[in-house]
């Protein structure tokens, strides 16, 4: 595997071929955050859904991440066993992994984004999955492994941006919960 | 090759033609966020604590945080009563009409689209730094600065 002097040489390496720019899809509009995302990611936030309940819900998700990047507020929590119910940004346990949790809540159960700040303003969503098929786990650990994995194969040991507070995370339009 | 996930985007609505469900969904969920956006924005610019706006409204200090975590359950009247109780206000509406406005042709940050600049030096002994060293008052280390 190549290796690369930053995380942003890294990205920029892999832009275009297993890594994705996601602009709002109002591109009339100025965006002061970005949002990159995986093949993966990519497809299930991509293109035009069916007016149906599973269509709806990939459209919401699309919008939410488009909302980010676009300078909405966004709640975030950092301490994975003490957050609100409807916190819109999680870190997930093990915080040291620093895998982030984007929670697109309705409809209700909702979709799940994971992935890592490459810096601040800036996520790489690797993986996604509906809510209900995290029922019944006692921890995340096999989608922690699963993103830290992804990660790994597109940076190597080149670590994800690690923050001490929300505001390292996100500049501004954002609530720590 | 397109750096880019999106390759279409919505577009405005003409004639009789019927609007996608999905269009519609995805302006729904960004209008919940823009008045999200625009009740937490006010509520930092008052200095009101959520304990505050809690009493204010008549509600519990955790029912005022589960609403002012996400906007999912907002309806116009909790948008109504938070901004009304931040301050005495009542949403200004306008439009905008976005779609109007001409595709932006750089889908990615400028840090990642900008070419790295390479100079040319045809006399390596040409170069100067400037460097000085000093002591930090705070600690025992030495300072570089260029």
């Amino acid at each position: 595997m190549l290796t690369y002097k930053s995380v942003r040489d890294a990205l920029q390496a892999h832009l275009g071929k297993t890594i994705f720019c996601l602009p709002s899809l109002m591109l009339g509009e100025e965006t002061p955050r970005c949002v990159f995302v995986s093949e993966e990611v990519r497809d299930a936030v991509e293109g035009e859904w069916p007016d149906t309940r599973e269509g709806r819900r990939h459209t919401r998700l699309r919008a939410f991440l488009d909302g980010f990047t676009e300078g909405d507020e966004f709640s975030l929590a950092q301490d994975p066993f003490d957050k609100p119910r409807l916190a819109m940004i999680a870190r997930v346990h093990p915080v040291e992994a620093e895998v982030f949790d984007f929670r697109c809540l309705t409809p209700n159960p909702g979709m799940r984004v994971l992935g890592f700040f490459v810096e601040i303003d800036t996520f790489l969503a690797l993986t996604w999955d509906y809510r209900e098929n995290f029922e019944g786990k006692d921890d995340w650990s096999e989608e922690v492994n699963d993103c830290v994995t992804k990660w790994q194969s597109l940076f190597g040991s080149l670590p994800p941006l690690k923050g001490k507070t929300v505001y390292d995370y996100i500049s501004y339009n954002v609530s720590p919960v | 090759m397109t750096t880019s996930a999106t390759t279409y985007r919505l577009s405005k609505p003409s004639g009789r033609s019927k609007i996608p469900g999905s269009t519609l969904t995805y302006m729904q969920t960004r209008n919940r966020m823009r008045v999200f956006s625009l009740v937490h924005k006010e509520l930092k610019k008052s200095g009101l604590s959520k304990a505050e706006l809690a009493d204010r409204i008549g509600k519990g200090q955790d029912r005022i945080a589960h609403i002012l975590a996400a906007p999912g359950n907002w309806t116009l009247d909790t948008v109504s009563d938070l901004l009304f109780a931040i301050n005495g206000y009542e949403v200004d509406y306008k439009v905008s009409s976005p779609l109007d406005k001409p595709a932006r042709n750089q889908n990615v940050p400028d840090w990642l689209s900008a070419p790295i600049k390479k100079v040319k030096i045809s006399d390596p002994t040409d170069i100067k730094v400037n460097l000085r060293i000093e002591p930090d008052k705070d600690s025992s280390k030495l300072v570089f600065a260029f």
